[in-house]
């Protein structure tokens, strides 16, 4: 097995799944997660490596954000197709819907670096690990998860209380 | 040691803290409730942060209707039904303007407000009716049209009456039973026929014989406000095809994302829908049609009844191999005709 596939079959799922999560795109996530891999073959002397494959993978990202939109476009297009002729999909209640849809927007509130420091933690990344990927010192990167995790809590609540309102109103 | 800030519980809990630090501040929290109470509120952050980041990976799945249409029980569309009921109220309206004779019908229609069509004092004479003449030979190819106005007793109608009124309940019957077309309400120039509830029957119509109809409508309806006959109900003969049969363009109104699903206007405010199946063969559709059907609802292709008895839908293979299935509040044939209308390669 070589080095790669052995990054790959460690890493892979953690890497896909943080990715979509601040994608909100599945597939993008894997091209991006797989463009991680292809990097990862050419570098030597990686130290960490579950912190450089999120650094990379970050930083990516974050390039082709900037420079390819339509492309990504065109990604959520096929990703939605795929997920139309999917006929396999879990039925998914109201609530779960809702849920999702407050989470998404309720992660997409904060801060970039917040953002990124969170979903590695959910990820396992250690702090040091956070650190790295993101160019913090050690020391802040409790500062940055405890602000992260109540500013997304906060934000998740207001809008379930919203919605309260709202349906209160619609039925009064 | 001091209060610790917001960050270090974190640390603590996510146990990131350098065990002398976090020594330090489990002395510390054991003299502090304050720094307690913000340990327990970090704790529920983390563990709610925790679950709203999962809740990410909910991928909806059948919450947003999917634009695939088998799946979509499309047929159940109000929508569809207030157009079969606008063109036929549109056809009858037509018809009702026009005076003279109405030379070709191809449906029986009744126009009634449903609940009267089990009139207890209907159904009785239905079956007396149909039980005198069964014996008697039924007129051939020319019926007069009726209107069920001549609700009274069989013997006071001429026999001829008699005679095209058992056609037309014979005809209202199958029709009943196959997809009559029901009108709701009655159009605008003919109130009496929704303020009486007479039923318009008819079949085959070429020529009309209204004074029987009326005069015995007249001698026993009248009477009980049931019937208010008016002159103008005799020509009031409802095809709702009749506007069909005119040659007229079908207009695609609009198709889905997919385009498989297209809407074409028959005429204003009536619409059948287009199903391009893609190069399915005919019979894995109709396995598939068919193993749907009970949770569906959805008819097969070639089902003879339509729910409900409005909609038809007929299928064929086009030249380019798709399974195309026309549906729309029209019967089979008048279906026949409208795809003659298609795009050439859908034929």
């Amino acid at each position: 097995m070589t080095d790669v596939e052995r990054l790959f079959r460690t890493y892979n799922a953690a890497l896909v799944r943080y990715l979509t999560r601040r994608l909100g795109d599945r597939d993008w996530a894997e091209e991006v997660a797989q463009e991680t891999f292809v990097r990862a073959l050419r570098q030597d002397n990686i130290t960490n490596e579950r912190a450089w494959l999120f650094a990379v993978a970050t930083n990516l990202v974050r390039d082709e954000a900037r420079k390819d939109a339509r492309r990504r476009q065109h990604l959520a297009l096929l990703a939605a197709e795929e997920r139309e002729r999917e006929d396999e999909v879990e039925p998914t209640s109201l609530e779960q819907a809702q849920e999702a849809a407050f989470a998404r927007k309720a992660v997409d509130s904060l801060a970039e670096r917040d953002r990124l420091a969170l979903l590695m933690k959910e990820e396992g990344l250690g702090y040091s690990e956070i650190a790295e990927a993101l160019e913090l010192s050690p020391g802040s990167v409790g500062t940055t998860l405890s602000r992260a995790r109540r500013r997304l809590v906060e934000t998740y609540e207001a809008l379930q209380r919203e919605r309260e309102m709202r349906e209160k109103n619609a039925a009064s | 040691m001091q209060h610790p800030d917001e960050g270090t519980i974190h640390a603590w809990i996510d146990g990131e803290l350098a065990p002398d630090d976090a020594a330090a501040l489990e002395a510390h929290l054991a003299e502090c409730p304050e720094c307690s109470a913000l340990v327990a509120e970090a704790r529920g952050l983390v563990a709610a942060s925790s679950r709203i980041v999962s809740a990410l990976d909910i991928i909806p799945g059948d919450v947003i209707p999917k634009t695939v249409p088998p799946r979509r029980p499309w047929f159940a569309s109000t929508q569809l039904r207030a157009a079969a009921a606008v063109v036929i109220v549109a056809g009858a309206s037509l018809l009702v303007a026009r005076n003279g004779e109405v030379k070709k019908m191809e449906r029986a229609v009744r126009a009634t407000a449903p609940s009267q069509v089990s009139t207890p004092a209907a159904e009785p004479m239905l079956d007396s009716a149909s039980n005198e003449i069964s014996a008697a030979p039924v007129p051939s190819a020319i019926t007069p049209a009726r209107t069920r106005a001549s609700d009274s007793a069989p013997q006071n109608a001429p026999e001829k009456a008699l005679e095209g009124k058992v056609a037309g309940v014979r005809e209202l019957k199958k029709e009943t039973a196959n997809d009559a077309i029901k009108i709701a309400a009655a159009p605008p120039p003919a109130p009496a026929v929704q303020s009486s509830g007479a039923h318009v029957i008819a079949d085959q119509v070429t020529g009309l014989k209204p004074e029987a109809a009326r005069d015995s409508a007249r001698n026993s309806l009248a009477q009980r406000r049931r019937f208010n006959a008016s002159p103008q109900l005799d020509q009031v003969v409802v095809t709702g095809v009749a506007t069909l049969t005119a040659p007229m363009p079908m207009k695609k109104l609009r198709a889905d994302s997919t385009g498989n699903v297209t809407i074409y206007e028959v005429s204003p405010g009536v619409e059948v829908t287009l199903v391009d199946n893609g190069l399915q063969s005919a019979a894995m559709l109709r396995a598939s049609a068919q193993s749907k059907e009970k949770q569906m609802a959805m008819p097969p292709p070639s089902a003879v009844p339509a729910p409900k008895g409005e909609l038809n839908s007929i299928s064929w293979t086009d030249k380019r191999g798709h399974l195309i299935v026309l549906m729309g509040p029209f019967s089979k044939e008048v279906l026949e005709n409208l795809r003659q209308r298609l795009p050439l390669e859908q034929r």
